[in-house]
């Protein structure tokens, strides 16, 4: 068995050698310009591959809980086929058994996404003065404010300087 | 010559003869800048050049077809907006490039930059101010060019009144996103929802829109621009989100005493003095937030041949990703969410 090093330790390896060993040795401007870029993706990989799978976890976990709250409003309130869209994709979404692998969170995540901006439109066409419905409706602003709070974790501060 | 690096050079001459017989090809280069499309400059004996557009192997990176391309060129042919003479499109099987269609145009002698623009020495404060000033007389010509009569709405969706401007840009937009899109944006729904909320309803007129415009998009000669080029994003629609489309064109000039004596609002003064059309800073400003969809689109039509492996270029893999994001977060911020 061996664990170290990890893989963002690795991938910072890659990075360091390949700046200081291949790009001083580039002089076509195509491929300093694609060598630009490969810096950057290389910066945005080390962070990504650490930070990603738990904010899937806990991204894809509370938004089983805001979805089936959704459901819950659209059965109440005569929305039958969101209801169901909701509960269908749910089921099929449910939380692994076992330690997910991270095209398993990324799959689930693209179901959930997908059952919610559905949702939105679906309370878009449907609206309502009613405490619940605007609750709910804060309550998706502030969970895509989250994600995407926890998405900038590994997209700003990897990407800086010439990017092509 | 018979070939070039990357282009069937006998393929084309066949299509070449049946449009201008007698012609022969005698150079043939690839143009570097651009990344949506092809272009190749041809060079025929006898000194005439010529400019072939063609999408990459895999397709373009923008989600418009070159044919839309080419008949934007077309029509306005017959108008006073400056551009390159479209000669043919081919899409002939017997006659394709590399197996890919493609259409022809007369080269038009000039330069995609305008020397000194962004030079900081105040001696060519003049020069930016001249730049901005002849940028905004062509953009009114396009914007007062007779879409109609040029028949612009056969190509185009066509908002039904002025004020519905925004609404058919977005609908046009968003259903472009979705005939493509391989991963849902709640953020960029919850933003579509807001700015068609907070659409422009006091709009002078539907015009001809240019899409991408400014610096890199037209070519300059002496000062003029002699040719509008890339219009792959044009539209119709409100005049205001051209100028939310203006690249490294909108100077802020001082005087010595630190006097804003050029700007984008005297820009839009003196287009309306041109073209007799009233922009507002806040239609510029709700366009500019629009923008941010644009960008997701094409952002995210980046991703599909890296994901499907037909182009695993590394410039796809950062624009689907930062780029995106970026613009995925715009399309929130819209929405009121941080």
């Amino acid at each position: 068995m061996t664990l170290r090093p990890r893989s963002d330790e690795i991938l910072r390896s890659v990075l360091w050698s390949f700046e200081e060993f291949i790009v001083p040795e580039l002089t076509d401007p195509y491929a300093i310009s694609v060598g630009h870029t490969i810096t950057n993706l290389l910066r945005h990989l080390a962070l990504r591959v650490e930070l990603e799978p738990p904010a899937l976890f806990a991204g894809n976990a509370e938004l089983r809980e805001l979805l089936a709250d959704i459901a819950g409003y659209a059965r109440a309130d005569g929305l039958t086929e969101l209801a169901e869209d909701l509960e269908t994709t749910l089921a099929a979404a449910a939380p692994a058994g076992e330690y997910p692998s991270i095209s398993r969170l990324t799959d689930d995540a693209l179901a959930l996404r997908g059952a919610l901006d559905r949702a939105i439109r679906a309370l878009q066409a449907a609206p309502s003065e009613t405490e619940e419905y605007l609750e709910l409706r804060a309550r998706i602003r502030e969970w895509i404010g989250r994600a995407l709070a926890r998405e900038a974790d590994w997209i700003v501060p990897a990407f800086s300087g010439i990017r092509r | 010559m018979t070939s070039a690096h990357g282009f069937d050079v006998d393929a084309f001459e066949r299509s070449l003869e049946r449009n201008i017989p007698g012609a022969r090809v005698a150079q043939v280069t690839k143009f570097w800048r651009g990344v949506s499309r092809e272009t190749w400059a041809i060079e025929l004996a006898g000194g005439r050049r010529l400019v072939i557009r063609r999408d990459l192997p895999i397709g373009s990176f923008t989600p418009t077809s070159l044919r839309f391309e080419y008949e934007v060129y077309r029509r306005l042919a017959a108008s006073p907006v400056p551009t390159a003479q479209p000669l043919w499109y081919e899409d002939d099987p017997e006659l394709l490039v590399d197996g890919r269609e493609y259409y022809v145009r007369d080269h038009v002698e000039g330069s995609w930059e305008v020397a000194h623009l962004t030079d900081p020495d105040p001696r060519y404060d003049e020069l930016r101010i001249a730049a901005s000033k002849e940028h905004m007389q062509k953009l009114a010509l396009v914007h007062t060019c007779d879409w109609e009569a040029l028949r612009f709405g056969e190509i185009m969706a066509v908002p039904p009144t002025p004020a519905a401007s925004a609404e058919t840009m977005i609908d046009r937009l968003a259903e472009l996103l979705a005939s493509f899109q391989i991963e849902a944006f709640p953020a960029v729904t919850e933003g579509l929802e807001v700015l068609r909320g907070e659409a422009p309803t006091d709009v002078p007129r539907v015009s001809l829109l240019k899409g991408t415009n400014g610096i890199g998009e037209e070519v300059w000669r002496d000062g003029k621009i002699v040719a509008m080029s890339d219009w792959e994003l044009a539209c119709l629609g409100d005049p205001a989100s051209d100028f939310a489309h203006v690249q490294r064109l909108k100077p802020t000039v001082r005087d010595r005493d630190g006097n804003v004596v050029w700007s984008l609002g005297h820009a839009l003064e003196f287009y309306e003095a041109e073209s007799g059309i009233t922009v507002s800073m806040e239609s510029v400003d709700y366009y500019r937030r629009l923008g941010a969809l644009e960008t997701v689109i094409y952002t995210h039509y980046a991703a599909l041949p890296l994901v499907s492996g037909d182009d695993l270029l590394a410039r796809r893999a950062w624009v689907s990703t930062e780029v995106l994001f970026e613009a995925v977060r715009r399309m929130a911020r819209s929405a009121g969410i941080a």
